[in-house]
Parts: structure tokens; C-alpha cells; sequence
């Protein structure tokens, strides 16, 4: 079957559902039985991000709604932003923005043009207050907004802004321009907040109301808010129900926004806002532009979503692929002709070029680099922390750079006899020899991620070693992380903290093993993966022992 | 020719077509640009060489200097007043009439007359109709109709350039004197240099020589400086290219590009590995040659081509239409090149596309202080190349460009490529 | 009494038609429990505003060698040194021609200006300044003030298009009678109205907060105080609300000057610097007195026609006509321009930072944009446009940086500044100059 084709073949209704490994029989549901069980974590209270956001707006008033402004910059906790929205707040430069946000979009919204859409009723006089018409649209369109059905208490705080308002511009489209600006700055849209419910199963246990859910399974495979469908379904009660529930996952995983999720995921996996602020020597590398650092960040996730979404590939080919897109900004880096003036072109990496898999893409190369030179250490370290899984403990303080740090030395010509040098140091020598036979394979990529054959007149010698596997050069170093064990336990783990939003429980780690497990039986398939955690028990488990909000306190007020 | 130009073609045609044909998903084999070479011109124009013998005289005498004596013959309250501050728009007037004639000084280009000659128009009338772009009076746009003193041409022994005539008249070529080229090569011919190698705004080392230059570089800045600003690009494209180092027959095409010449951010530097997409010039004349490379050397039979280029300010593409034009060019190990294109021009096609074909002749005229009328005999008296069949006098005058490029790849468009035949 | 009943009172009171007329009584009710808030400082307006010098910098003069913070000062930028942290310097910045004629002297201003190089001169973009006016300069009564020092009104680069240029006031003392004269609104008189559209902004914070009780039951310990800054942020902003509809602090430095003697006017150097110094003081007092947010200051014009006493030839010839000089290098004449033009650049800052604004100056509420029309006016050149910005726009802006791109367009400069100044901008420029990306290192 050619490349897609299963993904093809699942929408045309060949493959069912369960079988979107492959198109191989294999139930998925009958092994989901075996799930062990969880306690879950502490409810959650997420700040949108920026692409949250705007995504968001999008899906419910329309892509031409244009959404300007800034945003308050991202969290980076436990190797994840995913975590780190759980921590932020929003201080008094971001709400302004908020603020100013939301009188923009609510201008639009409502302005001549767009309001015979947006609003689902004629109000009686165009001047007057209709609280018919404006409950209609602030019902309909809060519910979007929020969620969740409007309460009775907002519904009643918006009805008398938009009424105030009205009478006081003698334009009810005004009104309701206020009522809109409100729920839009509102917490309960710029916070994704858990609502905890008792487990119908186990009344000792909480779980996430059916509108929680909701959210949780739309930002996870879509990266936005939740549809009229799922919130449908959670009015319903379907999505409390397996059947409901799996029905609406793989809804939304064989849509083509699943390829909102996956990017999103993977952006945060890979650490790639570390670009906006990515900075290189304009003298050394000439070739270096921020619309370089643009492309080479979209090529990376280019390759993700062809290979596990498009293809229903094998996560760990990424290390090994030699399939790639290209721009012409790009293809000066990678010094490869590049046929469309605008946009992209599949390409893959020449016979004879060195590169293969994402870790030789500029993504990954010129990132972990200092902005004049290479950095082995980085790159290294990288592998490590971020696609294994594994801290590596700063340097100590007092420690001396000089020899890493002297490119133009002409006793250490290549990183490699600088970083042997630097390692005769006792205290560096622990953790640079796991971090830099690594990066030394990487070395024929310079900071930018250019090849070359040598440094300093030195030829670059790029063999060397991953927990015991020795490999010749950087396409090497790929298939000796693909062939690592940890490398699909590091994506299974980062996947579920992304997921929660949280750093796995302790009462989670049997749960983690299990999902581990099915990864790999799955045959490393994101989607696969998604599934699982989408449909589990897990996922929506609640251990709020600590403050025990429940139902009754939700429907008070 | 036809075969090879097929292979050529052919290529392009495979990869476009397999690109388009295919599933969006089907990945193109990054191009094979094992057998052709291609480049962006990062530097392209005259290949001044500027000895410090070429012109023992000064420079070549040109509007301002010209107009000198006509303003010391003014009463000295007048000519204090035109120089005085504030009324430089006078002065340039005065400037002006003196090529353009015109009402504002009336007697200037009459008193012109009586300085360097009448206007050689029959009738005693001044000529007027369009030469150039505008239909005015001037001395750029009708040069031979007046005559100014004779330009003072480069002395010097020392030139950039190539031996176009086997260093001797041959049926090409009028009698005239050869140069040597800065590595020692004889009979270089550069008769062009000899035209405008003293002309100030052609010159850029007249600094360090003559403290009354007053426009050095100028020339060069806008030319090139329309390169680095992105409104001309030129690709050179070496195809059939068996062996980088020594091949016996290769191609080479020119090609103008509507994407910028990728420059460095700071400093003239060209950046390799860019993806430039090729329109084939609008010239009558062939953009393409054939050569040879050795020792890396690359260098092509003489043959009339045509390079595109656009001057500062204007719209439109225009043609240096160089005759029995030669490449030679030093490729470079990076996948740059750098050295000389030489040939000829006719010399009317040469003279109007420096001094004639801007709106504002005259006014560039005082810029780069040269006189049209003295550049145009100058032209007509250098002429070495192309003698007609009749008189025998030479219609065509040598030139060398200097040529510097970089690393590109060339990206031919579909339809390009399917009317190449 | 709570909160929830003030405000459905002001609401009633606002739906009434009182608005316009409504007591200070009510909106003392109006505000809050927190009587406190209205006894600081109302938020200073942010002013946004341009300076343009014509021909641009000497190669190897101007552009600081080391980029960041603490960057060096070359020659040309030593009139400046005592605002180094006050500015910031950009370099290397394109103005992308696509393929279309590089027009001397305009492409550059008209690039820099819009994001858009025309193709056949005629600008259908409006300027970065009638943007940002559009955006916050309507509740002011000059949405704009224009200015030239070389007295000639057509000397603009302000514009909706070219059909709409905004011309120039090139007379200080038609300035002054323009902007202090008869119809001069005094922001220290007696009379305030308070703009009924701040009071609904305010009421819908209000209206939030109020929803607060019902979330908060549903939150544990540490989010609670997560949505507890949530709210202190959304008080902070109501209260800003709620002093912008009361009668504004004084104007401490807006006190009017006599009326300025007539200047003569031309392009002569020494004529130029002295209307300079003289608008700088008239706009900084225009600004003090909150007669405008929005300026556009001309020092000399597009392809400078500025001239020294006694001399004939014009800034403008000597970049075509003057040598470099044998021993330095460089133009010396056409530099001792350029050293001029910053000199000017370092008065007009003065005259802003001379103006005191709470516990600062008027310069760091404002955000000065001061840009050319080419980088090396010898050839014209419109790629590595230098730039600076002066002011840090009431702490949104960071400042004492030299940033040093390649080749990137300049509208992430222009982004850049729409962003700072609060507008909702996301994507700036056409063609090969659109980007998305601002200078994310400048903002604060």
C-alpha cells in the first residue's frame, strides 16, 4: 500500500478505526482492558497559548478575523510548556493585551460585514435593546467561547452590559460588541480550568466533567477549542460513556487538524521556541536570516507530520529518514537547489550527503550552537535531556572554558581535541563523556548547520558512540538512537506529561509501563499512542483530594 | 547543437515533469547538478584598471570644467551671485543650458558655440527630435552635432582585456594600439578603457591622483549599486560540464533573474547556493557560447551575446549587445568564478547606452563630468573592430567587463524550458 | 452595598443619557472600595513620532562594530553618546525592491515608511505614522503634527497614500500660533467630560470580576492564587479606566510659552539647526500638553538639499561630487553632514528628555522612530538602511541596543514599533518584506 494510504483508506471507511496500525487486524479496545488503574493527578487551570488562542478565535468567528497583539511570553517547566501553562498567570501587560485583543475581535465580529453571520437573530429595532436576540447570542456564542454552557450568573452580568450599552450608543450591535469583549477577556476562556465530578463508577474517586473532557481531548489532537460536535457530546452525556468517548476520539484523530496536535506537541517536545530568540554572527555565517530560522523550524515539522501522520510511520524513523522539504532560504544552508520561488519542495537528502534524520536538520543543529560556533556539548546534551529522557546536571560553577571556548587554538584544530582536552578535567569528565560522543557526530554541521569536511585545515572525525553502540558518522548516530529503547520511552513519557499538563504521579508509573508497551506493540505509531491516552481512564482521572470542588460547588451561583 | 541542447533540456524537463506528475507526496531527487554549473554575478561592468600613467593630462575635460570659461567671461557681480549660496539651482541651470540649451540662460549654449564650435545642424538651426528618450536639444542626445575639445584619452600601457584579434589588423579591425594586461599578456585589446578610462565619473582611483576630480566612482556606485538593491540579476549557467577542471566543450547561458542577487547583509559579498529562477532575456541577439575549460580556466569562442542588465532608475531591461564576445573565467573551487568577458560594441549602441538613453542626459552629463560630444568622436576615433564593407572605417570598439560570481543554482520555469528550442 | 449593585446603578445611570453629564459622586460609587487607586497617577499617554534625516551615514562611520548592549560609538553617532541608553541603533536592515527600480531618494523613505516599495512611485500604503495615529491618536485634538526645519511644506513623508500626503508646518511660528493659539485646549482648564466608551471598557472589567466567586469555588489552593494576579491585573486596568474618566492630573510641564520671533527659513545649515531647535521645544510642549500623540519631524529632507553658509554645493552634490578624502578615507564634507544631522537628532531628544513626566521624562513616553533615505548616499543604496529608535514608549520598548541584521527587511523594524505602541499587529510589509517576526529582543 502506497505511503497515506491507510489514512486514506480509514476516511474512505475501508480500514475501521481500531486498525489504524497498518490497516493490520489488531484489536485496540480489547488490550485497552488491561489498562492499569490510576488515581490521576490534581485538577488543572492551563493558560492558552498564543497558538491556543488564536486557534481558538479562528474556529469559532471565522479565519478572517484578524487576532494582532502580543503575548505574554511561555513557561518552560519539567522539559515541557504544556507543564508550564499550568503555572502561568497573567499579569497587567498581558491582560491590556488581552483587553485590547478582545475589542478588536469583538469589533469585527459585530461590524457591518460580519454580524449577519455572527449573530443568529434580527434584533427588533437596530437601536434598542432585544434581550430575545442578545440571550440568543450570548448563549450561543458563550458557549463557544467558554465551553461550557453560560452560566446563569454570566449570562445575566452580560445581558445587562450589552443592554447598558445599548441604550447608551443607541446601537445594539454595540451592546452586544461589549457583552462579546467581556467573555472574551474572561478566566474561564484565557484558563482551560478542570471541573471535577465524582466517578460515576467509583464515588470515591473524581473524575473531569464531561465539558473538562471535552477541552482536554480537543487541545490535545486539535491544539483548540472544543466543536459543536464534542461539546455536543458532552451535553449528551456520550462522551461519559466508552463508546461515546471512542467515538469522538477517532472523530477528531482522522481529521486533517490531528496535524495541529502532533506539530503543536512536537514544537514543545523539541523546545523549538528557543528560536524565536535565536541569534547568529552575521560575519561568520552570512547565509543566516530569520527567515532561515522560520523555515528551518516548519521543515522539521514538515518531516514529523509526512512521517506519523501522513504515513502512520514509526516515530523513531525521524532519526533515520532521509525524506525532506525544502525552501530556497533553506536551500542556501543546506547548499541544495531548490525548484519553487514560494513555498516548499520534497526533496530527499542526496546520495552521498551525510545527512539523515531530523537530528542533522538546521532545526536541530543550529539551535543547540552557540551563535559563532558549533557546540558538540549542546547538541549532545540535547539528545539526552530532551529525546532521552535524561538530565544532565550543569557544570560546575568555578570550571574553566578557556580550551572548549579557543576555536582559533592551533594545538585543539577540531572540537573534538577541544573537548578531549577539557575532559582531562576530572569534575567535566562525568558528564561530557555522555554527552559528547553524541555531539561529535554531528560535527561536520558547523553553527549554522552547514556541512563541512574539516575544521581549522583538521579533517573531522564524526564517529563515535551511544550507550554502548558505536557508529561511524551522523546517519549513525540516528539509527543508533532509533535502535534505543529509551528513545520510545522518553516520547511515550513526554507525550502523557503533555498530555496531563503535569509531571506523571507516582501511583502513574505502572500506567506509563503499560502505555510504553503498547507503543512499542503498536509499532511506535503517534497516532496509535494518541489513541490510547485519548480513550484511557488516565487521562481524565482526578485526585483532587485537596480541595474536592464538586459538582454542587459548580452549579452554585 | 540540437542534441545537445536536448540533453540539456531534457533534464529539466524529467525533473519538472516528475515534480508535477506525481503525488504531492512523491518525493523529486534533489537536481543533478553534477554537469552543470550554476552562477550569480555578484559584479558585472567595465574593468577599469586605472594605471597612474593613464592620464598624465588629468581627466578628461567635461561639462563642468567646460562650462569654467563661460562663467569667468560673466560680469563678476553675476558670476559671485551664481555661486553665491542659495542659488545653486541657477548654477545647475547654466550647467544645463550649456548641453541642453534652453530659455532660462539663452546665451549659454550660444556662447558654447563660440567657445567650442557651432552646432554642426544644417539650416543653422539647433537639432532637435528624440534621440534618446525625450524629444529636447542636447549635446548627449545629438553629440555629433558639436564639438568640444578632444577628450583626453588613457596614455597608459597597461590594461584588463583580451587579445579579440589575434594581435594584429586583421579584416576585423582598424588600425590601433594594443595594451598588456596586468598578469603580462600582450595585445590586449580595450580600446573602450582608452575612451572612458579618464572621463572622472568612470574613474574611481582619481582621488589619490588629481585633487580637482569631483565625481570619482560615481559611475561604478550606481551601476553596481543597482545589483546590490536587488533590480538586475544576472545567472550564468555552464552546462555539459563532464569535468570541472578540464572539459573541451561546454555551454554557457545567461540568464536574468527577477529574485535579488543574494548579497551579505554587510560588505559586497556575494551568497553561494542560492535558487534563482532563470527568464531568458528579450534580446534579439544570443545569450549563449560555447568554450572550453582548462586548468580550470574557462573560456569561450568568440560569438555576439547579449547581457541583460537594468541602469538605476529605470524600469525596463536593456542589453550590453557585446560582438565576438569572449568569457574568460577563473572557476573558482567554492563553485564561484571570477575574471573577464571582452568583445565589442558598435559604437552607437555603446554610446547610447552610457550617455543617451536616460531621461536626464545632460543633467547626468555634469554628474560624472564627462562631455558627450568629446566621448562620442573619442568613440568613433578608437573604433577597432567591425570595419565596414565600404569605407573601412571601424564600427565597433573593444571593451572588457570584469565579472565576479558566486555558487547559484539556476531554476528554469516550465514554459522556459519547453521554448528553449 | 457591594460592588455588584454600584455598578448596576452606573449602568442604569449610563443608560439614562447621563453619561456625558454624569456626577462625580457617581463615579466615586462607580469605582470601588479601593478609594486609594484614584489618588495615583493617571497612566501617562505613550507618544509615537518620527524624525527623518535625508542621506543616510558614512561607510565604516555610523555602524557601531559590536552589537547588543553597551555597543561603541563611532564618529557619527558622538553627539549621541550621552543618550546611548535612551536609543537603540539598527543596521543592516533591506528595503526589498523585488525587482523594481530603486528610485534615488524616494524607494528608501518610501520602504522604511510603509513596508512597500511601489511600482510606479505612487505609494498606496499609508505611512507606519498614520497607522499608529489611526490607532491612538484620536482622542487628542491634533491626530498628527507635522514639521520641517527646512521650511518647505512638501517636505513630508506622512501619508494614507500619495493622494493624501499630510503637508508640513515649516514656520515655528505658524506652529505655534496652529497649535497655542486661539483654539489652544488647555489640559490644566477647569472643564472635564469623560468619555462615556471608557466608562462601558470599565464596565465590562467590572462585570468579570464580578464573576469571580463562582470560579473561585472550583479551584484549589495554588490556583486560587494564580486566578487571584488574574484579577489584581484586571483591577489594574479598571483602575487605569477609572482614571482616565476622571479630570486628568495637571499638566505640570505644559505651561505656554511666549510666542516665538519669525525664523527666516531655507535650506542653509545654520537656518535649518535653529527652526530645528526652535520646533523641537514648540513640539515637546505640544506633547507636554497633550495636544497631539502622533509626530512626524523633518530634519532635512529626502536626498538633503542642506547646504553650509557661503558654499554652493548641497549636501546632496557633495555625496555625488566630493571625493574621498586621500588620507581618511571617506567624504569628509558629506560626514561633517551627517555628524550635523545626528548633532540635530541629539537636540530634539533633549528637548523631550528635558520635559518632566512622573517620575520620568517625556522622552521615555514617547517612541521616536528617526530614519533616512538610503544607507550610502553615493550610490543610492537601499539595502542596510540605518536606523534608530529613541524613547522606550512608556517602558514597553527596551532601549541601548544595537542590533545589527543581514539583510533581513526593515519592517521588522516597522512591526516592531506598531507592536510597541499597543497596536494589534501581527504581519507587516508586501512581498519579500511581509514578516511576521518583530524584534522580540526590543520589546519589554
Amino acid at each position: 500500500m502506497s505511503r497515506g494510504g491507510c489514512k486514506l483508506a480509514i476516511l474512505i471507511g475501508v480500514c475501521s478505526l481500531p486498525l489504524l496500525t497498518g490497516c493490520s487486524p489488531q484489536d485496540l479496545s480489547s488490550s485497552t482492558a488491561l489498562e492499569p488503574h490510576t488515581e490521576g493527578g490534581p485538577p488543572q487551570m492551563r493558560r492558552l497559548t498564543e497558538d491556543q488562542y488564536r486557534q481558538s478565535i479562528a474556529d469559532i468567528f471565522g479565519h478572517d478575523i484578524v487576532v494582532g497583539g502580543r503575548f505574554e511570553p511561555e513557561l518552560r517547566m519539567n522539559g515541557l510548556l504544556a507543564v508550564g501553562t499550568n503555572e502561568v498567570t497573567i499579569t497587567r501587560t498581558g491582560f491590556e493585551q488581552y483587553d485590547t485583543m478582545a475589542r478588536a475581535i469583538a469589533a469585527q465580529v459585530l461590524d457591518t460585514e460580519q454580524r449577519g453571520t455572527s449573530v443568529p437573530c434580527t434584533p427588533k429595532s437596530i437601536s434598542e435593546p432585544d434581550t430575545a436576540c442578545a440571550t440568543q447570542f450570548i448563549t450561543e456564542i458563550g458557549r463557544k467561547i467558554l465551553r461550557r454552557p453560560v452560566s446563569d450568573n454570566i449570562l445575566q452580568n452580560k445581558l445587562e452590559m450589552a443592554t447598558a450599552a445599548t441604550r447608551n450608543t443607541k446601537d445594539f450591535y454595540a451592546g452586544l460588541e461589549y457583552a462579546l469583549a467581556g467573555l472574551l477577556v474572561s478566566p474561564e476562556f484565557l484558563f482551560r480550568v478542570d471541573v471535577a465530578v465524582p466517578d460515576v463508577a467509583k464515588p470515591s474517586h473524581s473524575q473531569l466533567d464531561a465539558y473538562s473532557k471535552a477541552t482536554r481531548l480537543s487541545f490535545l489532537l486539535w491544539n483548540t477549542t472544543p466543536d459543536d460536535e464534542l461539546l455536543d457530546a458532552a451535553e449528551s452525556g456520550a462522551l461519559d460513556t466508552h463508546d461515546g468517548l471512542t467515538r469522538q476520539v477517532d472523530r477528531l484523530l482522522t481529521s486533517p487538524r490531528i496535524e495541529d496536535g502532533v506539530r503543536t506537541f512536537f514544537s514543545d517536545f523539541l523546545g523549538f521556541e528557543a528560536f524565536d530568540l535565536l541569534e547568529k554572527d552575521p560575519l561568520i555565517y552570512p547565509a543566516f536570516n530569520n527567515r532561515m530560522l522560520v523555515d528551518a523550524k516548519e521543515q522539521t515539522l514538515k518531516v514529523i507530520v509526512d512521517l506519523l501522520v501522513n504515513q502512520h510511520g514509526d516515530y523513531r524513523d525521524l532519526f533515520t529518514t532521509r525524506r525532506t522539504f525544502m525552501t530556497r532560504t533553506l536551500g542556501v544552508a543546506y547548499d541544495l537547489p531548490v525548484r519553487p520561488e514560494q513555498g516548499w519542495e520534497i526533496q530527499e537528502f542526496p546520495e552521498g550527503d551525510p545527512r539523515a534524520g531530523i537530528l542533522t536538520h538546521l532545526s536541530f543543529t543550529a539551535l543547540y550552537s552557540h551563535p559563532g560556533r558549533s557546540s558538540a556539548t549542546l547538541r549532545g546534551k540535547a539528545v539526552r535531556e530532551q529525546l532521552l529522557c535524561q538530565p544532565v546536571p550543569p557544570p560546575p560553577n568555578d570550571v574553566n572554558f578557556t580550551i572548549v571556548q579557543e576555536t582559533d587554538n592551533p594545538n585543539y584544530r577540531t572540537a573534538r581535541e577541544r573537548l578531549t582536552a577539557h575532559r582531562e578535567n576530572p569534575v567535566c569528565a562525568g558528564c561530557h563523556k555522555i554527552v559528547d560522543p553524541i555531539g561529535l557526530a554531528l560535527e561536520k554541521f558547523d553553527g549554522l548547520g552547514q556541512l563541512r569536511t574539516r575544521e581549522n585545515g583538521a579533517a573531522i572525525d564524526v564517529s563515535g558512540e551511544l550507550d554502548g553502540i558505536d557508529f561511524e558518522d551522523a546517519a549513525g548516530l540516528g539509527q543508533a538512537l532509533h535502535d534505543n529503547p529509551k528513545t520510545a520511552t522518553c516520547l511515550v513519557n513526554s507525550l502523557y506529561r503533555y498530555a496531563a499538563g503535569r509531571v506523571a504521579q507516582p501511583n502513574e508509573e505502572e500506567w506509563l509501563a503499560y502505555l510504553d508497551d503498547q507503543f512499542a506493540r503498536d509499532g511506535y505509531r503517534i497516532l496509535d499512542l494518541l489513541r490510547r491516552i485519548a480513550v484511557s481512564d488516565a487521562f481524565y482521572a482526578l485526585d483532587d483530594t485537596e480541595t474536592s470542588p464538586t459538582l454542587e460547588a459548580f452549579n452554585d451561583g | 547543437m540540437v542534441v545537445q541542447s536536448k540533453i540539456r533540456i531534457g533534464l529539466f524537463v524529467l525533473l519538472f515533469g516528475t515534480l508535477l506528475a506525481s503525488a504531492p507526496d512523491t518525493p523529486s531527487m534533489a537536481s543533478d547538478t553534477g554537469k552543470t554549473k550554476g552562477l550569480v554575478v555578484t559584479y558585472f561592468w567595465y574593468a577599469m584598471y586605472e594605471g597612474v600613467d593613464d592620464c598624465p593630462d588629468g581627466p578628461a575635460l567635461g561639462m563642468r570644467r567646460l562650462a569654467e570659461p563661460y562663467l569667468e567671461k560673466m560680469n563678476p557681480e553675476e558670476r559671485a551671485k551664481l555661486k553665491s549660496p542659495g542659488n545653486e539651482q541657477q548654477l545647475a541651470g547654466v550647467l544645463s543650458a550649456f548641453s541642453l540649451g534652453g530659455t532660462a540662460y539663452g546665451d549659454a549654449i550660444d556662447v558654447r558655440a563660440q567657445m567650442y564650435g557651432p552646432p554642426l545642424a544644417p539650416n543653422g538651426k539647433y537639432p532637435s527630435g528624440s534621440y534618446g528618450m525625450t524629444p529636447v536639444q542636447d549635446q548627449c542626445s545629438f553629440p555629433q552635432q558639436f564639438e568640444d575639445p578632444p577628450l583626453r584619452t588613457v596614455q597608459g600601457k597597461i590594461a584588463y582585456g583580451i587579445d579579440l584579434d589575434g594581435g594584429q589588423d586583421t579584416l576585423k579591425s582598424c588600425t590601433h594600439s594594443n595594451f598588456t594586461s596586468p598578469t603580462g599578456q600582450n595585445n590586449v585589446d580595450n580600446q573602450l578603457y582608452r575612451v572612458l578610462g579618464c572621463v572622472d565619473g568612470f574613474r574611481r582611483r582619481a582621488a589619490e591622483e588629481q585633487a580637482t576630480s569631483v565625481s570619482a566612482g560615481t559611475m561604478e556606485d550606481w551601476f553596481h549599486g543597482v545589483r546590490k538593491d536587488g533590480s538586475t540579476t544576472l545567472l550564468i549557467e555552464i552546462n555539459n560540464v563532464d569535468d570541472p577542471l578540464n572539459d573541451d566543450d561546454v555551454e554557457i547561458v545567461l540568464y536574468s533573474s527577477r529574485q535579488a542577487t543574494p548579497y551579505s547583509g554587510a560588505g559586497d559579498n556575494g551568497i553561494p547556493s542560492y535558487s534563482l529562477t532563470a527568464s531568458r532575456p528579450e534580446a534579439k541577439v544570443p545569450n549563449t557560447a560555447r568554450g572550453q575549460i582548462i586548468d580550470g580556466v574557462l573560456t569561450t569562442d568568440p560569438t555576439d551575446l547579449s547581457v541583460p542588465f537594468k541602469p538605476a532608475g529605470v524600469m525596463d531591461e536593456m542589453y550590453y549587445e557585446f560582438r565576438d564576445a569572449q568569457f574568460r573565467l577563473n572557476l573558482l573551487p567554492d563553485g564561484g568564478a571570477e575574471g573577464i568577458l571582452a568583445g565589442y560594441f558598435d559604437i552607437e549602441k555603446a554610446y547610447y547606452i552610457e550617455f543617451a538613453s536616460y531621461y536626464d542626459t545632460a543633467r547626468r552629463n555634469a554628474v560624472y563630468d564627462g562631455s558627450c560630444p568629446a566621448i562620442y568622436a573619442a568613440m568613433n576615433k578608437m573604433a577597432d573592430g567591425f570595419p565596414d564593407a565600404e569605407t573601412g572605417k571601424c564600427t565597433a570598439i573593444s571593451t572588457a567587463f570584469k565579472v565576479e560570481a558566486v555558487k547559484a543554482f539556476v531554476i528554469h520555469p516550465v514554459q522556459t524550458t519547453a521554448q528553449a528550442n | 452595598m457591594t460592588v455588584n449593585i454600584n455598578r448596576r446603578r452606573v449602568l442604569r445611570g449610563i443608560t439614562n443619557g447621563a453619561a456625558i453629564t454624569v456626577a462625580l459622586p457617581f463615579l466615586d460609587s462607580f469605582l470601588n472600595d479601593n478609594g486609594t487607586a484614584l489618588a495615583s497617577g493617571r497612566p501617562l499617554p505613550v507618544r509615537f513620532g518620527t524624525w527623518f534625516w535625508g542621506l543616510g551615514v558614512t561607510p565604516g562611520r555610523w555602524v557601531p562594530t559590536q552589537t547588543g548592549a553597551g555597543y561603541d560609538i563611532l564618529p557619527e553617532l558622538k553627539h549621541l553618546e550621552s543618550f546611548k541608553n535612551q536609543i537603540n541603533v539598527l543596521s543592516g536592515f533591506d528595503v526589498k525592491v523585488d525587482g523594481k527600480a530603486n528610485v534615488a531618494h524616494q524607494t528608501g523613505t518610501v520602504g522604511c515608511r510603509t513596508g512597500n516599495v511601489p511600482k510606479d512611485n505612487k505609494s498606496q500604503h499609508p505611512t507606519l505614522d498614520v497607522v499608529i495615529a489611526d490607532a491612538i491618536g484620536t482622542d487628542t485634538r491634533f491626530r498628527s503634527l507635522e514639521l520641517t526645519a527646512t521650511g518647505n511644506p512638501k517636505d513630508t513623508y506622512s501619508w494614507r497614500n500619495s493622494a493624501q500626503l499630510n503637508p508640513s508646518e515649516g514656520s515655528p511660528l505658524d506652529f505655534y500660533t496652529r497649535v497655542f493659539g486661539p483654539e489652544f485646549q488647555d489640559p490644566n482648564a477647569s472643564e472635564f467630560t469623560p468619555d462615556p466608551a471608557v466608562m462601558l471598557r470599565k464596565s465590562v472589567l467590572s462585570g468579570v470580576a464580578e464573576e469571580r466567586a463562582d470560579l473561585v469555588k472550583r479551584l484549589n489552593a495554588g490556583d486560587r492564587a494564580r486566578l487571584d494576579e488574574y484579577f489584581t491585573s484586571l483591577r489594574q486596568l479598571e483602575n487605569q479606566l477609572e482614571l482616565m474618566l476622571q479630570k486628568p492630573p495637571p499638566a505640570e510641564a505644559c505651561v505656554v510659552s511666549e510666542s516665538p520671533a519669525e525664523l527666516p527659513s531655507g535650506y542653509e545649515i545654520d537656518t535649518v539647526v535653529a527652526n530645528h531647535k526652535l520646533m523641537a521645544q514648540l513640539l515637546a510642549l505640544a506633547l507636554a500638553c497633550n495636544q497631539t500623540k502622533v509626530f512626524n519631524l523633518v530634519y532635512s529632507n529626502s536626498g538633503s538639499n542642506i547646504r553650509k553658509a557661503g558654499e554652493s554645493t548641497s549636501h546632496h552634490q557633495l555625496t555625488h561630487e566630493e571625493l574621498p578624502d586621500k588620507d581618511t578615507g571617506y567624504q569628509m564634507q558629506s560626514a561633517w553632514f551627517v555628524e550635523r544631522s545626528m548633532e540635530a537628532f541629539a537636540v530634539f531628544l533633549s528637548a523631550l528628555d528635558g520635559v518632566r513626566e512622573g517620575d520620568g521624562t517625556l522622552l521615555r513616553n514617547t517612541l521616536v522612530f528617526a530614519h533616512t533615505d538610503t544607507n550610502f548616499a553615493k550610490s543610492h543604496s537601499v539595502t542596510a538602511m540605518p536606523s534608530m529608535t529613541a524613547g522606550s514608549a512608556g517602558g514597553r520598548l527596551k532601549t541601548g541596543i544595537h542590533i545589527a541584521s543581514n539583510g533581513e527587511p526593515i519592517t521588522r523594524v516597522g512591526l516592531t514599533l506598531q507592536q510597541a505602541m499597543g497596536l494589534p499587529v501581527g504581519t507587516w510589509g508586501t512581498e519579500s518584506m511581509t514578516t511576521s517576526s518583530p524584534l522580540s529582543q526590543l520589546l519589554a
